[in-house]
């Protein structure tokens, strides 16, 4: 029994025992797909507060407002990007700068997907990346599988190498304060060299199938990628909007401003600048639009996991696990950190990432002591953002990226199936490991 | 006042299993936009539009793209149009019509329909209880029906 007991648990129970199994049937109700993971977070929340475990306000003091705020805010601009063709415009006009060989195509589109990865969610980007990399495909008449595949695993790796790029990044940064540069200058040079190694990789595979004459590069030569472009006054204002929020991220952390704030107040000052000179209802369709393409799913989705993930710390569950994963390592920071990095990274490839590092968060941070103090805990943070976002790539279930790709590829008459990715994802994943496992040597312990 | 009372004939149906081809070639005779398909056995099983039709002539791809409202970037040739519109031929009616449309039964109360027909669904199938086809109801219809009632109402009130 630990101290953090409740006084009013229901019937009794052991809290330990409660919160546990309510966090496991979470997961294993999570893992079947059977019921939509918002629910699924919800209803295990539900329990967590019902069953007394935790109070009602505990349970909302628990929800880290700073990582929805951030996802919220992020989601709203994107909304305002999305509609003025930018993302389309990039990517045509990226194909037509390799002049439309099929083999640079699929190497630009790589590299557009990783920055935009990097800078913005990576379901809006292979959401609208996608389609773009079908349809240059089809005009070519090559294969598109090269591109659907390509694009899963460049959205994984850029998304990677910054605090908002991914999820898990999202919710480690949030949690220790580890600023926008702080991920940029760790994640970034080994973003960098995976995403090399993988282009290389696709080249290798997919350099000689991926051919095209003349008369089909001629088509995609005629684009016309100016035209995408819908509004630009709109896509002025928010790529000044955009810059301004990701400089806020830089700079913000000297004044104490978390990333949370920044995004809601560039979502605020976008829809502002953008709505000033329209009517009441004008702004009112704006704002109505733009909420429509926030995930509010999974914002809940969060909210729930945050609620359940409280229940067991506050049981002190992920004291235990922590202080038994210290004992393994004998209390070794560089044991430690590579047994963080390969374990989040095989979890990750198996199960969604956001649920995993929601739960290994309070788990290393109750390892802080043990290991030796703030300043020795890091590398076990990094190693925990790259094992969960490489992870990702670990198979067609490891990020919510991989299934929407999936889904993208399957509605144009291209499936991807669960064996099909794994031959190509797991290698691939693995092999972004070993550079991920040499760079924390070096970086950290050498 | 229900739907069997209101409704009018429906047009000759396709049958699901034939070539699309053959009711590309009936809409462009008929200039018809709107066709019932049904099974054999006249069992009714979706619509076939030419908003559908045109859905499937535009680039997969770009029917991906959430949202957009053009795609004017594409300069496409009638050659490429022409190619789409070709492999559309070799696929069944089956493969193009829309199975979700919302159907109402011979006793639905006219004012369903006339609510599905304001939702964008410009011809509501009227199936009897053994799901075959038996009518179709549209703003047409509805007109038409007025009028007739109008007709016999004057009729009357003049004998």
């Amino acid at each position: 029994m630990t101290g953090h007991e409740t006084a009013s648990v229901i019937f009794g129970l052991d809290p330990l025992w409660l919160s546990t199994g309510i966090l496991v049937v979470t997961y294993a109700v999570l893992l079947s797909e059977k019921i939509h993971r918002t629910v699924v977070a919800l209803t295990g929340a539900g329990m967590v507060i019902l069953s007394g475990l935790v109070s009602q306000e505990r349970a909302i003091a628990g929800i880290d407002f700073n990582t929805i705020a951030l996802l919220t805010g992020m989601m709203m601009i994107v909304a305002v990007i999305r509609a003025t063709g930018f993302f389309e415009f990039i990517a045509i006009w990226s194909a037509k700068k390799v002049k439309a060989d099929p083999r640079g195509v699929l190497i630009a589109l790589s590299l557009v997907t990783a920055v935009f990865s990097a800078f913005l969610d990576n379901l809006t980007t292979v959401l609208l990346v996608v389609p773009i990399a079908l349809l240059l495909a089809e005009k070519l008449e090559v294969s598109p599988y090269p591109f659907l595949l390509s694009q899963i695993l460049a959205s994984n790796i850029g998304g990677t190498a910054t605090l908002i790029g991914d999820p898990p990044n999202i919710l480690i940064g949030s949690a220790t304060g580890l600023s926008f540069m702080d991920f940029l200058t760790h994640m970034g040079p080994v973003v960098v060299v995976v995403l090399v190694a993988s282009i290389a990789v696709f080249h290798l595979i997919w350099g000689k199938s991926l051919v095209a004459d003349d008369k089909h590069k001629a088509r995609i030569m005629g684009f016309r990628e100016a035209d995408s472009i819908t509004d630009m006054t709109l896509l002025v204002q928010s790529l000044i909007v955009l810059a301004g929020v990701i400089a806020g991220f830089i700079i913000g952390e000297h004044y104490h401003i978390r990333p949370g704030t920044t995004a809601m107040t560039g979502a605020a000052v976008l829809l502002l600048v953008v709505g000033v000179t329209d009517s009441m209802a004008g702004q009112a369709k704006r704002l109505n639009e733009v909420f429509s393409e926030v995930e509010w799913g999974a914002l809940f989705f969060f909210m729930g996991l945050f609620v359940v993930v409280g229940g067991v710390e506050h049981a002190g569950l992920l004291e235990i696990l922590g202080a038994k994963l210290m004992a393994a390592t004998q209390n070794d920071p560089l044991a430690t950190t590579m047994a963080t990095l390969w374990l989040s990274a095989l979890v990750s490839a198996a199960v969604d990432n956001i649920p995993f590092v929601a739960t290994m968060i309070p788990l290393v941070e109750s390892m802080e002591t043990a290991i030796g103090g703030p300043a020795a805990l890091e590398p076990v943070w990094w190693a925990l953002a790259l094992g969960a976002c490489f992870g990702g790539n670990g198979s067609l279930i490891g990020a919510a990226a991989n299934v929407m790709v999936a889904g993208l590829g399957e509605r144009a008459g291209y499936p991807i199936t669960f064996g099909r990715f794994l031959a190509l994802g797991l290698p691939m994943m693995l092999g972004s490991m070993v550079i991920a496992t040499g760079y924390m040597y070096l970086r950290h312990f050498m | 006042m229900d739907c069997k009372t209101v409704m009018g004939p429906v047009p000759v149906p396709l049958y699901a299993d034939e070539p699309a081809g053959s009711a590309i070639d009936f809409m462009a005779e008929k200039r018809t936009g709107l066709v019932p398909v049904t099974d054999r056995d006249g069992t009714f099983v979706g619509l076939l539009s030419g908003d559908r039709m045109m859905h499937f002539l535009i680039p997969r791809a770009i029917t991906m793209m959430r949202g957009r409202k053009r795609a004017s970037y594409l300069q496409e040739s009638a050659e490429e149009v022409q190619a789409r519109l070709d492999a559309l031929r070799t696929k069944t009616i089956a493969d193009l019509i829309d199975p979700d449309v919302k159907v109402a039964r011979e006793d639905t109360p006219l004012i369903d329909a006339m609510m599905l027909i304001s939702d964008k669904q410009f011809v509501v199938p009227v199936l009897d209880a053994d799901d075959k086809l038996v009518g179709a109801i549209s703003f047409f219809t509805l007109l038409h029906y007025l009028k007739d009632e109008q007709a016999k109402a004057d009729a009357g009130g003049q004998a």
